[in-house]
């Protein structure tokens, strides 16, 4: 891995868990649930692209699964919290 | 060329990760929840996306089936995130979260938003309308049911009800002719005969009346030809109708033979209420009085008027119709308050008039045309009810609404 290539990853994952902090602050802030859950789903997104990175980074696969993974769980957990806030219940 | 590969790595991680940073940016930054939305779910998965890619074009060289699993990822990034903002957004925007303020254009707006205070009266109104769906009509020969029909026709077509007219052949009471004298059981049976087929004439012309004239009205109706004793038969209908509407001078045995006495009394006793007697010389219904004395059936009687309101546009007098009594003021005004918060313009009447020919005198000079009375006293009730049809001059324009 080229020195150049490296100095990205580390500038990406920096803007990456900036915008962790930016969907954690939303998460808090609210005002409502609805917002808490648009800022979920963002979160899912950015934890994402950290483990695509890290694997660049770390040069291994391992955790590459993770993703497909993720976003499966993150679209589930949205759908459910949208039926919800729609019905008051999920199922 | 490695520097190749790790340059467009390079971009695509840049890329991507300037998206989901524009993501969080735009979460704290837009005003309302669709905004936000906006943000998480464009820059979101193209961010995703790109990064995605950059990570399997970095392994392309070294592993093989990781273009499989980037694949995968990216077709279930673009399969799993408009659904979940759309699912996200509409459920938002069913709980009532208003947009903000600068919103121009809103066209979700009348197939999905929450009523609006105009339209829930609407809908209360339409439930309000649902206390009157089925009216029952007595159906015989004489001009006081015709006005009847035309009454109920009225109703009917305010509140959106059905009709249902019955008239009743009572086989039985018309073939009973006392004893038969020896020889004579021919002119029995042609007596009988003929009793049953004059019925049966008046009762299908009643009907036939009845259905032209629901026809011309344009309502919805249903009409019977029952054969029974008419008091069973009616009490019988009536339990699945919300009132009933008779002729004063309903003909139970279509003036075949003789007419039973106190037939409304009779009616009431088998558990038919609330009945709509309509007189002979009825105008519409304008002027209600409601005769009160504090008693339970009384009450009934005004409550079930006031909640089924068949004419909501009359004024009415509330009068004391019992004993004079010491509260009386104190009743008549509690009543009224509660006759008017259910929309019905009513006056406490001046005068409490005690007794049968006080509360005629009084609807006489008001002008009255339907008494609302319950079966209070009995002995008023029943005097009330056994003698009014005979009062011709005074009281052909009195209609009653009895309730038990």
């Amino acid at each position: 891995m080229s020195l150049f290539l490296a100095v990205v990853l580390q500038l990406c994952l920096a803007a990456l868990l900036a915008s962790g902090a930016l969907c954690l602050y939303r998460m808090l802030l609210g005002p409502r649930s609805a917002d808490r859950a648009v800022a979920f789903d963002s979160l899912a997104a950015v934890f994402i692209a950290i483990i695509c990175v890290l694997c660049i980074r770390w040069n291994s696969t391992l955790y590459f699964d993770a993703v497909w993974i993720l976003m499966l769980v993150g679209f589930l957990g949205s759908a459910a919290i949208a039926l919800y806030l729609e019905k008051g219940r999920i199922f | 060329m490695p520097i190749v590969i790790d340059a467009l790595v390079a971009v695509l991680c840049l890329a991507g990760t300037a998206l989901i940073l524009l993501t969080g940016i735009g979460l704290i930054r837009f005003p309302d929840v669709y905004c936000r939305m906006h943000a998480a779910g464009k820059a979101g998965t193209l961010g995703v996306v790109f990064v995605v890619v950059g990570a399997t074009v970095h392994f392309a060289g070294t592993d093989q089936d990781v273009w499989v699993r980037g694949l995968l990822a990216v077709f279930f990034q673009f399969l799993t995130a408009p659904a979940a903002t759309h699912l996200l957004a509409r459920a938002v925007y069913v709980c009532d979260y208003p947009p903000t303020a600068v919103t121009a254009v809103d066209e979700l707006r009348e197939y999905l938003a929450p009523p609006s205070g105009a339209e829930l009266l609407a809908i209360t109104e339409r439930e309000e309308s649902k206390m009157l769906t089925r009216i029952l009509v007595g159906l015989d020969n004489t001009a006081s049911t015709d006005i009847a029909v035309r009454q109920a026709i009225e109703v009917a077509q305010r509140h959106r009800a059905q009709l249902t007219g019955i008239a009743v052949v009572d086989t039985r009471a018309l073939e009973r002719i006392g004893p038969i004298p020896i020889g004579g059981s021919h002119y029995a049976k042609r007596l009988r005969e003929y009793r049953l087929g004059a019925a049966k004439i008046e009762s299908d012309g009643a009907i036939a009346r009845f259905e032209s004239a629901c026809n011309a009205a344009g309502l919805g109706y249903e009409a019977k030809q029952l054969t029974g004793d008419p008091f069973d038969t009616f009490a019988a209908q009536a339990r699945y109708h919300d009132l009933t509407v008779l002729g004063m001078q309903f003909l139970f045995y279509h003036g075949v033979i003789a007419e039973p006495r106190n037939p409304l009394g009779r009616l009431m006793k088998r558990g038919m209420r609330p009945i709509i007697a309509v007189a002979p010389a009825s105008r519409g219904i304008h002027q209600v009085l409601i005769a009160y004395n504090g008693s339970v059936e009384a009450t009934m009687a005004m409550k079930q008027f006031v909640q089924l309101c068949p004419w909501p546009d009359v004024s009415a007098d509330l009068v004391w119709c019992g004993e004079a009594d010491y509260d009386a003021r104190e009743l008549l005004t509690e009543a009224s308050a509660y006759c008017r918060s259910h929309g019905l313009a009513v006056e406490v009447g001046d005068a409490p008039a005690s007794g049968r020919d006080a509360l005629l005198d009084y609807a006489t000079r008001r002008d009255t045309d339907l008494l609302v009375i319950g079966n209070s006293t009995r002995d008023f009730f029943g005097s009330f009810l056994g003698d009014l049809p005979g009062k011709a001059k005074e009281t052909d324009r009195l209609s009653l609404f009895l309730n038990q």
